[in-house]
């Protein structure tokens, strides 16, 4: 028990002189006490102890129990790090202070980097030209605005219609938006175009991400008296590049079937937008914004046949009403058979009602995949727990299979129907899933024909089973 | 040039030099030599001892000693402790000190003739 007392009595003294002797002063104590005998004697050594304790504790907290061992051989050479040791120095509280707030900083500069959205960069476009066409095409555009005295007609991007991309994409679908090297800043006149084209679009190189288009354009060959191509050229100037029209065709083909398929005017930045923006608003507007078909099928199935994703500013309002019809139904069926993609803004905005909460939602431009959140829950939503199945063929396209991959990815809904075309617009988001000219499979693979019966029926057997 | 800590050396100090100018010591051995040499007038206590010894060894007055295998009946727990050329300078200088001190008691007829 004393020599209890004992060993609490040497915590009062400094960590340092506990570690190195209290051992050995209990062994001291042991022997004092054995040679102490009797009450008197024993009460004479513990008032000893607490005296000496009295003058110890001083001379303790003085002590510095830096080491006394020879110092080691010197380290000290020029131009070699030494280290100091902590342990042989007491920490001072201003350490404590600064350690934390280094620490701190770092944690918040980690946490800083870990939230921002990786952008992807092409390794080719930092300095040579991302590919022939892109160049061949840069070249083409600065002859042409050189030609045209500076005409705005350059600006030819935003004539492409849905062709499954949001205003960023569209912009990067222009030839004018990639980057290109220092070979493109030299202008190629007239006579040269059908050798550079010819050469172009014969490059093994040739990086256009769709094996087919690929294909088409590396056996394109150039021609004269082709129609008008408004895609690409400038308004004004097809006629001025007879020899780049076919390529061009070749190239926008699916961009073109769409205007084709929809007969939308196509808005323009020149002087005349504001002329031609109504025109397409309008037009889309009398389109249903390419919503198909609504209704409910027969056991409260709701059907959504949707053959876009069109412009939000024109028609979310018109999403929004569209989901809500569908709110009071047992199962939702998305019919994508003939989506050719479109806004990913309104992809996001139709797959918020599909959540109770908010879900991780890839969100992909030309170059860079961003991670966000649904808009989840969606107010007055009641669909947030409705089985959900997607009809998809050999035609869904692009956007439309993002949308796919996003539900699908996240066990939302069953996808039912043919694999689709695999030709979405982004080439980073083709890097996700990797099926770049494969498409992404259904669930249950049925011909695209049969996909809503098959749906129809699974549906009606997971409400039963409810 | 800084101030040494053990100046004036304090009379533990002092002591334990003086214990330790025969033979090496570990610490309970030191206690009962200075007991013993200053005929039970002054007992060191642990704190006392170990952190005097400490202060000695930091000051390179004594030194520690590796014992082991050279005495069967040494208690390897227990350190051992050696004067160093410099400590037994040091208990020189104090030693004489204290006799210039004495020999000025002894003039002034302070001292009677039992003392050295």
């Amino acid at each position: 028990m004393s020599e209890k007392i004992f060993a609490c009595l040497l915590r009062l003294y400094p960590s340092r002189f506990r570690e190195k002797y209290t051992e050995e002063a209990i062994q001291l104590y042991r022997d004092l006490y054995r040679h102490e005998t009797g009450l008197l004697r024993r009460t004479g050594l513990w008032i000893g102890l607490l005296a000496d304790l009295a003058f110890g504790l001083p001379q303790a907290y003085r002590n510095t129990y830096v080491s006394t061992a020879a110092p080691p051989v010197a380290l000290a050479v020029q131009g070699v790090p030494t280290f100091r040791v902590l342990e042989l120095e007491p920490l001072r509280p201003r350490l404590f202070l600064f350690g934390s707030i280094l620490t701190l900083a770092l944690l918040s500069a980690f946490s800083a980097v870990l939230s921002h959205p990786v952008v992807y960069r092409a390794w080719s476009a930092s300095s040579v030209a991302s590919s022939p066409i892109a160049a061949v095409m840069e070249r083409l555009s600065q002859t042409m605005s050189a030609e045209q005295n500076g005409d705005e007609s350059a600006q030819t991007d935003d004539s492409v219609p849905y062709d499954g991309q949001n205003g960023e994409g569209r912009k990067a679908n222009s030839v004018t938006a990639y980057p290109a090297g220092d070979e493109t800043q030299k202008a190629i006149n007239l006579n040269e175009r059908p050798q550079v084209i010819r050469s172009a679009v014969g490059s093994p190189d040739l990086r256009y991400p769709y094996p087919q288009p690929s294909k088409n354009a590396q056996g394109a060959k150039p021609q004269s008296g082709m129609p008008d191509v408004w895609v690409a050229a400038p308004e004004g100037t097809a006629s001025a590049i007879p020899r780049m029209t076919p390529y061009v065709q070749v190239m926008t083909r699916d961009a073109q079937a769409v205007n084709a398929h929809n007969n939308i005017p196509i808005p323009s930045r020149d002087g005349t937008s504001a002329v031609a923006i109504d025109p397409y608003r309008a037009t889309t507007k009398q389109h249903d914004c390419t919503f198909e078909t609504i209704k409910v099928l027969p056991h409260n199935i709701g059907y959504f046949k949707l053959d876009s994703f069109p412009d939000p500013a024109i028609c979310g309002a018109s999403a929004d009403e569209a989901m809500i019809r569908l709110n009071d139904t047992s199962a939702i069926i998305l019919d994508l058979r003939e989506n050719r993609g479109g806004y990913p803004e309104t992809a996001e905005q139709i797959a918020a009602w599909l959540f109770e909460r908010p879900a991780v939602w890839y969100i992909t431009g030309e170059r860079s995949v961003a991670q966000s959140m649904t808009h989840s829950p969606v107010r007055n939503s009641r669909l947030g727990n409705k089985p959900v199945y997607i009809l998809t063929s050999s035609r869904t396209v692009d956007g439309a299979e993002q949308f796919v991959y996003n539900l699908k990815m996240l066990k939302r809904a069953t996808v039912i129907g043919e694999r689709t075309r695999g030709e979405t617009h982004s080439r980073p988001f083709d890097r996700n899933d990797d099926h770049l000219g494969t498409g992404l499979a259904p669930d249950v693979e049925v011909k695209a024909s049969d996909a809503l019966q098959i749906a129809e029926k699974s549906a009606r057997a997971k409400i039963e089973r409810k | 040039m800084p101030k040494r800590k053990l100046d004036p050396l304090p009379a533990a100090a002092f002591q334990i030099l003086l214990s330790l100018a025969g033979e090496d010591l570990h610490g309970y051995a030191i206690m009962r030599q200075v007991e013993e040499q200053s005929c039970g007038r002054i007992r060191l206590g642990p704190g006392t001892l170990y952190s005097s010894i400490q202060a000695l060894l930091e000051e390179g007055l004594i030194e520690e000693v590796d014992r082991s295998g050279k005495s069967e009946s040494c208690d390897e727990r227990r350190r051992y402790y050696r004067l160093t050329s410099t400590g037994r300078k040091l208990a020189r200088a104090e030693a004489e000190k204290l006799a210039d001190l004495l020999r000025v008691a002894r003039a002034k007829n302070i001292l009677r003739g039992e003392y050295v």
